[in-house]
């Protein structure tokens, strides 16, 4: 099991991480070094802008795949300043309410229409 | 063609359902040059010579060629010649800008940075801007700066105008972004389509927009405008929201819908500050910090 250092300032132009489009391969990245049993560090040093809209795909849509529990000790954080870390905090929280909700959701309608839990 | 702009434009039903019928209005007499007279226009409000601006960007793109008439009346003049309007169109009144006013700028989909800039030297760092501290002034630019990502990314724009004037009886300064890009109606109805859901009307899905946790994005999301929504009520400001029809008013916990006679050609967000506010605004992590452990 390695580390897998991602810095998002490599990953993106002029230290702006602005659309959902930009996150997709870095989830993909993401997801891929969970899958090998890597942990990874996101580091946010230098980063100017990032929108709602990237870390929901980056970040948000991790809880799509894994939960809180599974993601602590795997995925770690490197330079976020304070509003940044309210933001994702805010990213993280909602996706998690999302999928719970959706996990929900999905719950009610097999056992609706297929009869099954 | 010479178009007689109104006496009065203001920020109210009248003037929204003027700037609405404005762009067909200017294009129906099928001539390519277009003179617009502000020769009997007595009050303009300057925020709104932004959704003007964005008009006119769309039409040049068209092939119209627009002209200015020198304004008559002083009040146009000031309020249309110190935000850098009428200088952008070529008309030079030969007067400064002040510390009244938010300079008219047409952003290029691309300037990103050139707009976080202009939103906070422009109008975070106006003198009466409710005190806040450098991290919070950093989440209320991010923020407004959503508007503008939302603009060129779901609604296809091809610029984004702003400006925008301090009201200095009601004390508050009123700031206008507006895109001619896809209606938020459009986009909330096309992903509730993609959902097998009923449409739903322009100023529903202006509301629905707003709400936190709806996003047309098939994943989870929808946070910036909804952040942006609780900063203006704890600011005892209001946001009007134009796109297509729907006209929402967001004003404390209070939310007015109205309908406008025509469809807007994109979205208008007015922002509405109330600089009489004397709060100090800080981010809760500055009080309690957040643990980077319990993000996830």
């Amino acid at each position: 099991m390695a580390t897998q250092k991602i810095l998002l300032t490599e990953k993106v132009t002029d230290n702006m991480a602005v659309t959902p489009d930009e996150g997709q391969p870095i989830l993909e990245e993401i997801i891929g070094y969970l899958k090998s049993e890597d942990t990874v560090e996101i580091d946010f040093s230098g980063m100017q802008i990032c929108t709602t809209a990237f870390l929901n795909v980056v970040i948000g849509n991790l809880y799509q795949y894994y939960t809180s529990e599974q993601l602590r000790g795997r995925i770690s954080f490197n330079g976020l300043d304070d509003p940044m870390k309210e933001r994702l905090k805010k990213v993280t929280d909602r996706a998690k309410s999302f999928y719970k909700n959706q996990a929900v959701y999905e719950n009610i309608i097999n056992t609706s229409i297929y009869g099954k839990d | 063609m010479v178009y007689l702009l109104p006496s009065k434009i203001e920020n109210n039903e009248v003037g929204f359902n003027f700037f609405a019928r404005l762009y067909e209005e200017l294009k129906a007499g099928g001539d390519k040059e277009l003179f617009v007279d502000f020769g009997t226009c007595s009050l303009f409000e300057g925020n709104l010579a932004a959704i003007l601006g964005a008009i006119f960007d769309v039409l040049v793109v068209e092939g119209y060629q627009i002209y200015l008439e020198a304004p008559s009346k002083v009040n146009v003049k000031n309020s249309l010649g110190r935000n850098n309007f009428f200088k952008a169109w070529k008309l030079d009144t030969g007067l400064q800008d002040k510390e009244n006013y938010i300079n008219y700028r047409s952003f290029e989909i691309n300037a990103i940075q050139e707009f976080k800039d202009y939103i906070t030297n422009e109008l975070v760092h106006k003198q009466k801007f409710p005190q806040h501290t450098d991290k919070a002034e950093k989440f209320i630019v991010d923020n407004i700066y959503e508007i503008y990502a939302n603009a060129t990314m779901h609604g296809n724009a091809h610029r984004v105008n702003c400006c925008g004037e301090y009201d200095t009886v009601s004390h508050i300064l009123h700031m206008t972004i507006v895109d001619c890009g896809r209606t938020i109606e459009e986009n909330v109805n096309e992903h509730l389509k993609k959902l097998g859901e009923n449409s739903i009307s322009a100023e529903e899905a202006i509301r629905w927009a707003f709400v936190e946790g709806n996003t047309t994005k098939n994943n989870t999301g929808g946070l910036g405008l909804a952040q942006l929504k609780e900063f203006i009520r704890m600011n005892k400001g209001s946001l009007d929201i134009i796109s297509g029809k729907g006209w929402v008013v967001l004003n404390g916990d209070e939310e007015e819908t109205h309908m406008l006679e025509t469809a807007f050609p994109g979205t208008i967000v007015n922002l509405n500050f109330n600089f009489d506010d004397t709060d100090y605004y800080c981010m809760t992590s500055e009080k309690q910090s957040i643990d980077i452990n319990d993000i996830l």
